[in-house]
């Protein structure tokens, strides 16, 4: 899958993503909405994007839908959702749009590493695919009309998702989510809202969607997104030359642990991974590369291990994700 | 002074509550005092303030501005403001046209600006996104000869210049 894949700045970035929210005019929002007004929403969409897939939601075991939202392909709201909702996406799954979530519709556009430009023109393609036969719900002076007042306007949010180990190791993400925060950005972990930053995955996101333009919002948050790699890399560095031996120590432990433990929880695993996917930038480990690290770490997510595997208890499941790593990272 | 919640009688009643480290105050005469833990406007005035996202959103709100919405109701969804302050949701696109005079200052507590600059939907606002793209333009432009960046100032001054032709 492309989340897997390695993308520019590779080795800081694991994906960025551009999510537009809209909604029909004529149809209520969420709270109002009848069983009537969301199957005509799904069948307004499909029929303005007949070249995507269209995947019933409603019909879907929801191990395989919380799966799909632990690799960030929907939300964890709609894999939960007990009302008629889909999605359309596409072959390669970097394009996702979800109907009836919060909003209507949520166009997601995904890739790999980092390049928000582009899924900005992925979304926006589709976005203006749907308009030319669904009156989009629109305002001169507040914008796009969502169901929340926090997306009103662009109704874009556009976040990065990053692993930042040096930067967790020296304390100093305490700091930076709260100078991000003072500059309108949100500093969340890799699941979402009030989610912990397992293994030292954080996303940053734009707050604001009112009164500022989308590629005007993008500017701003690559040029945030650049600082904060650079600030990542060279506190790397520094750690690396004041503690080598310490920091090789506990880099090579982790990579021990992972590759020959029997019984490994999704916690620890996310902890140890941190550090070996550390080790590769810092090139003290060179027999295991970051896809197939991403692939493990994608492959070992209970989820997608109980779908998989059919198991269907966390010690199972334990068992079960110690032998992928020692399958996906020794071997190769 | 007179009650704040029913404006009729003197106030006596002093009600202090403190949640997340917010203090909220209000006047009340004895008959609104003894009703105030049933109340649900003013319950909601409350929660509002204290329970969820929305504590942020109507920053200290004033009765006034409340009470002056809340007899008012969405056409198309049935929606109060009281429906909108306890859910943080709006009911439907009629409702920011409903509400649109209360929605002002909330909108810019959120955003720090409350008039949209962007895209537009091409087939029924043309106009709108013509102005939004120019405007867009003109903060490129000026990015990039902050930036002295100015071949790409040169090629998007020409851009702002065709468009607005």
């Amino acid at each position: 899958m492309w989340y897997e894949k390695f993308g520019p700045m590779g080795d800081i970035v694991l994906s960025s993503r551009v999510r537009l929210a809209r909604n029909i005019e004529e149809i209520p929002f969420g709270t109002k909405m009848t069983d009537n007004d969301r199957s005509l929403v799904i069948d307004k969409c499909k029929t303005a994007l007949p070249h995507l897939k269209f995947i019933d939601l409603q019909k879907m075991e929801s191990i395989e839908k919380l799966a799909l939202s632990e690799c960030h392909l929907i939300s964890p709201e709609i894999a939960n959702s007990t009302h008629i909702c889909g999605l359309l996406t596409n072959d390669s799954c970097n394009l996702c749009v979800m109907l009836n979530e919060e909003d209507h519709i949520r166009i997601q556009a995904m890739c790999e590493g980092f390049d928000l430009e582009s899924c900005l023109k992925a979304a926006n393609d589709i976005d203006d695919k749907l308009e030319e036969t669904v009156n989009i719900a629109f305002d001169s002076r507040f914008g796009y009309l969502t169901c929340c007042p926090t997306n009103t306007g662009t109704g874009m949010r556009a976040s990065v998702m990053l692993h930042l180990p040096a930067l967790s190791e020296s304390g100093d993400m305490e700091q930076l989510i709260r100078s991000l925060s003072k500059l309108g950005f949100t500093v969340r972990g890799i699941y979402g809202e009030g989610s912990q930053a397992l293994g030292n995955i954080y996303q940053i996101s734009n707050q604001v969607t009112l009164g500022i333009s989308e590629e005007e919002t993008i500017q701003k948050l690559k040029q945030v997104i650049n600082e904060v790699i650079e600030k990542e890399r060279s506190v790397s560095r520094m750690t690396f030359e004041n503690n080598k031996l310490y920091l090789e120590d506990k880099i090579m432990r982790a990579k021990g642990l992972i590759t020959n433990a029997r019984i490994m929880s999704s916690s620890e695993a996310m902890n140890l991974l941190s550090y070996v996917r550390w080790g590769i930038n810092l090139g003290i480990i060179n027999d295991i590369n970051l896809e197939t690290l991403s692939e493990a770490l994608y492959q070992s997510l209970p989820a997608n291990i109980a779908k998989k595997y059919n198991s269907a208890t966390p010690t199972e499941r334990d068992l079960k994700r110690s032998e992928i790593f020692r399958r996906v990272l020794v071997t190769k | 002074m007179k009650c704040q919640k029913c404006g009729k009688y003197e106030a006596n009643t002093h009600i202090t509550k403190i949640a997340n480290g917010v203090k909220n105050e209000i006047y009340l005469c004895n008959h609104c005092a003894e009703n105030a833990n049933h109340s649900p406007e003013l319950e909601s005035i409350f929660k509002s303030n204290f329970d969820n996202f929305f504590e942020s959103f109507w920053k200290s709100p004033n009765l006034g501005f409340i009470q002056s919405g809340s007899l008012r109701v969405c056409d198309n969804c049935k929606s109060t403001i009281s429906d909108i302050q306890n859910s943080g949701k709006l009911g439907c696109s009629q409702c920011y046209k409903t509400f649109s005079d209360l929605l002002l200052r909330p909108l810019k507590d959120i955003h720090g600006n409350n008039t949209h600059l962007g895209k537009a939907p091409k087939r029924l606002y043309a106009d709108i996104n013509k102005t939004n793209k120019i405007e867009t333009l003109k903060q490129e432009l000026s990015r990039a000869v902050e930036e002295q960046n100015f071949e790409e100032a040169a090629r998007l001054r020409d851009r702002i210049r065709e468009m607005e032709v």
